[in-house]
């Protein structure tokens, strides 16, 4: 039972391109961000829905997670990307999370879902590598120059 | 009168995801500019917790720690790039004329090149695809 790596969610993501015709519109930012405990076991081929088991809330973080148009310093957009970076891949990428005021305890993972779907469906799963407990203070995602995740569609 | 083919069907709904789009209160129009603007006026804002010790940099997760600041996670480059970006997102769902997904598709290159400007020196994660095969 832990977090171990990241991923796509990858039913979901098949979906798109299938006859489900799933709409995930990844520059939506009402998708949001939900935490997780070390007590998840990801499974990136069945999970598709988002579920509130093992999640990690508190103040300043609401169970059921933070949405993007609020994610960002100030409570502002983190205004979502997707582009070709590197040549030939797709990245997606937003300004940096920081939602301030925050207490919680042992946030080791955080899922992007579609909020705006009836299904909730997971997109994404940032590992931390460490648990995080920020009292009353800042908690803080800061996005590599390679963005949030990106597909390497030439391989 | 309904539409008929695949891509009538196609065209109608796109249109009509846009302008739910634009019409939803929990979506970024607009962008709040002037938050930023104001936060980024405070040099040295605290913004908390750094990252574990065991990561390597200084600075640990919990109260009182005050290694994080508003510079960490936004520059004036930035705000100004996402309200451009978003500004150019809703005339495109307004209107996706070529010469608005044109502006669209710039505005969204000036963000990223802001981004990317104030993330030079920063570590990478590795994630999706590359992240499961090297787990």
């Amino acid at each position: 039972m832990a977090v171990t790596v990241s991923g796509l969610y990858v039913a979901n993501i098949i979906d798109v391109f299938d006859a489900t015709q799933l709409a995930i519109d990844l520059s939506l930012t009402s998708h949001k961000l939900a935490l997780l405990s070390n007590a998840a076991t990801p499974n990136f081929s069945t999970d598709t829905a988002y579920s509130a088991t093992n999640e990690v809330s508190g103040t300043g973080w609401a169970a059921g997670g933070v949405a993007l148009s609020a994610a960002a310093a100030g409570g502002t957009s983190t205004a979502p990307t997707v582009t070709e970076s590197p040549t030939g891949s797709l990245m997606y990428d937003m300004n940096d999370v920081a939602v301030a005021s925050t207490t919680l305890t042992n946030a080791r993972a955080v899922r992007l879902y579609a909020d705006a779907l009836a299904g909730d469906n997971l997109i994404v799963l940032i590992n931390f590598a460490a648990d995080f407990s920020p009292n009353n203070g800042t908690l803080g995602i800061q996005w590599p120059s390679s963005g949030v995740f990106a597909i390497d569609l030439t391989p | 009168m309904p539409p008929e083919t695949y891509a009538e069907v196609v065209d109608s709904n796109r249109r009509a995801l846009a302008q739910a789009r634009l019409s939803d209160p929990d979506e970024h129009f607009p962008y709040k500019h002037a938050v930023v603007t104001e936060l980024l006026a405070q040099p040295g804002l605290p913004m908390g917790p750094g990252v574990p010790e065991h990561q390597g940099r200084a600075g640990t997760d919990g109260a009182g720690d005050d290694s994080r600041t508003i510079e960490d996670y936004m520059s004036p480059g930035i705000a100004d790039a996402s309200r451009d970006y978003i500004d150019a997102q809703a005339a495109y769902l307004e209107d996706p004329s070529d010469a608005n997904q044109d502006a669209y598709d710039a505005a969204r290159d000036r963000l990223l090149a802001a981004r990317l400007d104030h993330r030079s020196n920063r570590d990478g994660l590795v994630v999706g695809a590359a992240a499961r095969r090297a787990g």
